[in-house]
C-alpha cells in the first residue's frame, strides 16, 4: 500500500527539460516556462527565488499546491545498432509512451522582522524511458529516476530593494534500471533498484533596481544521487543477486534574471540559466562482490558520459488582464548537454524549444487558481556510424513532452 | 504557521518512509525440483565462442547444443560412513539458441533419451574451483561439459566431491577410494532422480570418465558400482594414479618434486581418514601448516610455494619413516597399507574400459596406465580393458613423436573419451 500511495503522491519522474532536470515546479513556473526568477510574486518564490519572499506582503502567509500531468510521446528511432561480431543490425523502433503526474507545493511564512521562512516540495529531477523493441530493450528496457526535494529556505531583507536568501535541499530519490538483450540473441539481463536521501543548498539574491525593474540570481548546489539498492544480473535464466549502487548527479545551476514591468500590467522577464552538467562524467554501476566475468564489460564497465555544461534562455510574459485574471506565456530554448558520442537509448535528448501559456484567476482576497500548459518540442537528432560509443547510428525523432498543470494559491 | 510546518513535516516523513523501491527480489531462476538452475547459455553464443577459440570449424556444420547447468545437492557418506550433504553439477543439452536443424536433432535425442556421462574432475585445492561453485559464480559454461554436453550431446554429471561445494566444511578425502566412489555413485543416483522429477529424459546408458584425480575416482566408482551390481555402459578413466602405492613410491624416491602439494595432500587426507598424526608423515614445520594450506582458501601455486620441494632429509617435506615405510613396502606401516587398499588398479572390471592418457604425461607416468591394464588383464582376468594413448589418436599417426604433458593432455583426452562414448551410443541408441 505504501508503494501505491507513494506513486500517487509523487508521480513518476519525467525528462521534459534538458536531460533529466525538471524546472517547472508551480503553476506560474509552468505558464512562464520557469522564467520568473526575478519577478516571482507568490508562494513559489520559495522555490524560484527565495530572496523574493522578502518582498511579499509582510502580514500574509502563502501556500500553493498543484499537480502537473505529463504526457511523453514516443521517440522514433530509425537506424542501426552496432553489436560486437555481428556488426550493424537494423534497429528501427519507437519508445513507449509515458503518462505521469507530478505534485508540487510551496509555502511562505509571514515576515518575522526582516526574516522570512519558506519551504518547497518539488520533483526537480526525473526520467522515465521504456523500450520494448528487441535492440533498445537490450540497453534500456526501463530507465527510471524519480526525485522529491524538500527545500526550506530563509530570506533576509537587507533593504527595501535588496534581499538575500539561503536554503537547504533535502532530496529523496529512487531509481530503477532494467535491460534485457535476449530478444536480440544476447542472453544478458539486469534488474536494479536503488534509492537515496541526500542534500545540498541553494542561494538567492533579489534586487529591485527600480520599482519596475527587478533583477534576480539563484544558485543551486550539485547533489549527487548515489542510488543504493539491489540488482540481479542474469546470463540466460540463471541470475545472481547483488547489493549495488550507481551515482547520477543533479548538477549545480545558476540562474540570472531580469524583469521589467510596464504600466503595472505587463511584465516581461528574461532568464539565463547555466546548468553544470559537466560534472556527469561517467555512469559507474558498483556491486558488493565480483560479478560474472562475462558480464563485466556489459554491466560493470564505467560508461562514459562526459556531458557538457548547458545553456537555457527563458522568456516570460505576464499580463494583468483584469483585477481577477492574469494571463501568462513563456518560451525557452533549452540546450541538450549530451554529446553525440555518449547519447544512449535511456535518454536520447536533444535541443528543445519550449512554449507555454496559462492563466491565474483570483477567486477572492485569499484564493486564486489557474491552469497552464507547456509544449516541449525536441529537435530531431542524427548520429553517424562510428560517432557513438554505444554503437548507435541513426536518427531520433519526435518525443518531447506535453504538460498541463493546475494549481491554487491561498493567501492568509 | 506551526500547523503548516507540522503538516509539511508529516508529509515529508510519510514520503520518505513509504519509499520502498530499493529492493529487487532474488533472481527468478527457473523453478525446478531438487536443484537450482545456475547456467543457461544459448547454443549460438557458445558456438560462436568455440569458433573464435579455434576449437571447432567455422564452417557452421558442427551442431553445438545449448548448455543448462543445474546445481544439485544430495546425501552421501564420508570415509567414516557418516552422512554428508554434498553437491554437484548436472549439465543438460538445451534448445536455447539452436537453429532449426539443431532443434530437430535435439528432439530426436530427447525421444531416445539422453545418455549420461559421469565426469570426475581433477585435483583442485581452492573451494571456488568446484564445478557447481564455478557455475554458480559465473553462470557460464566451463570445463568438460562444454565438450561432453554441447558438442557430444550427453548429460554430464560432475560431483564436487566431499570437501567442496555444499560439503566444504569437511576435509577433502583426496585419493581415498571409499568416499570418492560414494560421492560419485550417490550423485549419479541423485541426478537420475532429479531428471525424472524435472522431465529430463534419460536412457539407461551411463558412461564413467574423469581426468587425473578424476580418473582415479571414476575407476573407484566403477569398482563400487560393479560390486553393487549396477550397470555401467563404458568407462574411460584418464591419467589417474590408480596404483597409489606405486605412485607414492615414485614420488618419495625422488630428491625433489615440482608440485609437493599433491603428495602432501595425500598424507594429510590419509592421516585424517585413518585418525593418525600427520607428523608421522610430514616433517616440521610443514606438518603444522597443512590445516591452513588445505583449508580450501589457497591455490595450488600458493601451496606449492609454502611447502618444501625437497622430498626428504633435512629440510625436506616427508619424514624418514614415511619414505622408508613406503619404499620398503612395510606391511606393518599403516600408511603403506592404506595406499595399497586405496589403489583402484587391483581388480578386474567386467565393464568395457579404456584407460586414456598421453604418453608425454609429466605428472603421472604413462606406465601407470599400461601397468594397470596389464595387471587387470593378466592378474585379475579383465577381458575388456585397453590402454589408449592420446597422441596417436589425435594425430592419426601411430608413430607420432608428439608428446603432451599432463595439463595439455586434458582437452584432447576428453575428446578421445567423448568420441568413444559417442560411437557406442550411435551404434546402440541410434544417434
Amino acid at each position: 500500500m505504501n508503494k501505491i500511495f507513494y506513486t500517487a503522491l509523487i508521480g513518476i519522474g519525467i525528462a521534459n527539460a534538458a536531460a533529466y532536470k525538471i524546472p517547472e515546479q508551480s503553476l506560474d513556473g509552468m505558464a512562464l516556462s520557469a522564467a520568473h526568477v526575478a519577478h516571482s510574486t507568490g508562494a513559489d518564490s520559495a522555490y524560484y527565488n527565495p530572496a523574493n519572499m522578502a518582498f511579499l506582503d509582510d502580514e500574509s502567509s502563502y501556500i500553493e499546491g498543484g499537480l502537473s500531468m505529463v504526457y511523453l510521446p514516443s521517440i522514433d528511432f530509425d537506424g542501426e545498432q552496432y553489436i560486437s561480431v555481428r556488426g550493424y543490425i537494423p534497429a528501427d523502433a519507437e519508445s513507449e509512451k509515458e503518462w505521469a503526474v507530478i505534485p508540487f507545493g510551496h509555502f511562505v511564512s509571514k515576515a518575522m522582522g526582516d526574516w522570512r521562512v519558506g519551504v518547497s516540495i518539488t520533483s526537480p529531477a526525473g526520467l522515465t524511458k521504456r523500450w520494448e523493441s528487441a535492440v533498445q530493450k537490450g540497453f534500456a528496457e526501463k530507465f527510471y529516476l524519480m526525485s522529491m526535494e524538500i527545500n526550506p529556505s530563509v530570506s533576509y531583507k537587507i533593504s527595501d530593494t535588496l534581499a538575500v536568501a539561503a536554503g537547504l535541499r533535502a532530496v529523496y530519490s529512487e531509481g530503477e534500471v532494467r535491460s534485457d538483450g535476449s530478444d536480440m540473441g544476447l542472453p544478458f539481463k539486469r534488474e536494479m533498484k536503488g534509492n537515496v536521501v541526500t542534500g545540498g543548498y541553494n542561494l538567492a539574491l533579489s534586487w529591485k533596481a527600480m520599482p519596475d525593474l527587478e533583477f534576480g540570481a539563484t544558485f543551486r548546489s550539485k547533489v549527487d544521487l548515489k542510488e543504493k539498492g539491489e540488482a540481479n544480473l542474469y546470463i540466460g535464466n540463471a541470475g545472481r543477486h547483488y547489493s549495488a549502487s550507481v551515482t547520477v548527479p543533479m548538477p549545480a545551476s545558476l540562474d540570472i534574471a531580469v524583469a521589467k514591468t510596464f504600466n503595472n500590467r505587463l511584465t516581461i522577464e528574461a532568464l539565463y540559466e547555466r546548468t553544470y552538467w559537466s560534472s556527469y562524467r561517467r555512469l559507474d554501476f558498483e556491486y558488493n562482490k565480483d560479478i560474472q566475468d562475462m558480464l563485466v564489460a556489459i554491466f560493470d564497465k564505467p560508461i562514459d558520459k562526459y556531458w557538457k555544461d548547458s545553456n537555457t534562455w527563458r522568456l516570460g510574459v505576464t499580463y494583468l488582464y483584469s483585477d481577477r485574471l492574469t494571463l501568462m506565456a513563456g518560451y525557452a530554448y533549452d540546450e541538450s548537454p549530451i554529446p553525440t558520442k555518449t547519447l544512449g537509448y535511456e535518454l536520447p535528448d536533444s535541443d528543445a524549444n519550449i512554449f507555454s501559456a496559462g492563466f491565474r484567476y483570483k477567486q477572492d482576497e485569499h484564493l486564486s487558481w489557474g491552469v497552464a500548459v507547456l509544449y516541449d518540442h525536441k529537435d530531431s537528432r542524427s548520429i553517424k556510424k562510428m560517432e557513438n560509443e554505444a554503437g548507435i547510428a541513426g536518427r531520433f525523432d519526435k518525443g518531447g513532452a506535453i504538460l498541463v498543470s493546475s494549481g491554487f494559491e491561498y493567501k492568509f | 504557521m506551526k500547523r503548516e510546518f507540522t503538516l509539511l513535516s508529516a508529509l515529508v516523513l510519510v514520503v520518505i518512509m513509504s519509499g520502498c523501491g530499493a529492493t529487487v527480489s532474488e533472481p527468478d531462476n527457473d523453478k525446478i525440483k531438487g536443484g537450482e538452475l545456475v547456467v543457461d547459455f544459448p547454443a549460438n553464443l557458445l558456438k560462436q565462442s568455440l569458433i573464435e577459440k579455434g576449437l571447432i570449424e567455422a564452417d557452421g556444420n558442427t551442431t553445438v547444443f545449448g548448455y543448462r547447468g543445474y546445481l544439485i545437492e544430495y546425501d552421501t557418506t564420508n570415509e567414516n560412513g557418516e552422512k554428508v550433504r554434498a553437491s554437484g553439477l548436472m549439465v543438460v543439452p538445451s534448445a536455447s539458441g539452436l537453429d532449426k536443424i539443431g532443434k530437430e536433432k535435439l528432439e530426436y535425442m530427447k525421444s531416445k533419451g539422453f545418455s549420461v556421462v559421469s565426469d570426475d574432475h581433477g585435483t583442485i585445492f581452492a573451494k571456488d574451483k568446484a564445478p557447481s561453485i564455478v557455475a554458480s559464480m559465473q553462470n557460464i559454461p566451463d570445463g568438460s561439459p562444454i565438450m561432453l554436453t554441447s558438442l557430444f550431446g550427453f548429460v554430464t554429471l560432475q560431483p564436487d566431491y566431499i570437501g567442496f561445494g555444499s560439503s566444504s566444511d569437511e576435509y577433502h578425502p583426496y585419493l581415498l577410494k571409499k568416499s570418492s566412489a560414494s560421492a560419485t555413485a550417490d550423485f549419479i543416483e541423485a541426478a537420475k532422480k532429479f531428471a525424472k522429477e524435472n522431465h529430463i529424459p534419460l536412457n539407461n546408458q551411463l558412461y564413467l570418465t574423469g581426468y587425473s584425480e578424476g580418473g582415479y575416482v571414476a575407476l573407484a566408482t566403477l569398482q563400487k558400482m560393479e560390486a553393487e551390481g549396477k550397470s555401467v555402459t563404458y568407462a574411460a578413466p584418464m591419467a589417474g594414479p590408480y596404483m597409489m602405492d606405486r605412485m607414492a613410491q615414485a614420488v618419495l624416491s625422488m630428491d625433489s618434486v615440482n608440485h609437493p602439494s599433491f603428495m602432501a595432500d595425500v598424507a594429510y587426507a590419509y592421516s585424517l581418514a585413518y585418525n593418525k598424526d600427520v607428523s608421522e608423515l610430514v616433517q616440521p614445520p610443514y606438518n603444522s601448516m597443512l590445516d591452513t594450506l588445505f583449508s580450501g582458501d589457497m591455490s595450488i601455486d600458493e601451496i606449492d610455494t609454502a611447502l618444501s620441494k625437497e622430498v626428504s632429509g633435512e629440510g625436506g617435506l616427508f619424514t624418514d619413516k614415511a619414505v622408508n615405510g613406503v619404499l620398503s613396502e612395510d606391511g606393518n606401516f599403516w600408511f603403506y597399507n592404506a595406499l595399497v587398499s586405496n589403489s583402484t588398479a587391483y581388480w578386474g572390471p567386467k565393464t568395457p574400459t579404456s584407460f586414456i592418457q598421453c604418453k608425454g604425461d609429466d605428472v603421472i607416468p604413462f606406465a601407470m596406465t599400461t601397468g594397470t591394464v596389464d595387471l587387470m588383464k593378466n592378474i585379475y582376468g579383465a577381458e575388456n580393458v585397453n590402454a589408449v594413448a592420446v597422441e596417436p589418436v589425435i594425430t592419426g599417426n601411430p608413430d607420432t613423436t608428439l608428446r603432451l604433458g599432463h595439463s595439455e593432455c586434458a582437452v584432447p583426452a576428453y575428446y578421445v573419451a567423448g568420441s568413444i562414448f559417442a560411437n557406442i551410443r550411435k551404434s546402440t541408441i541410434g544417434y
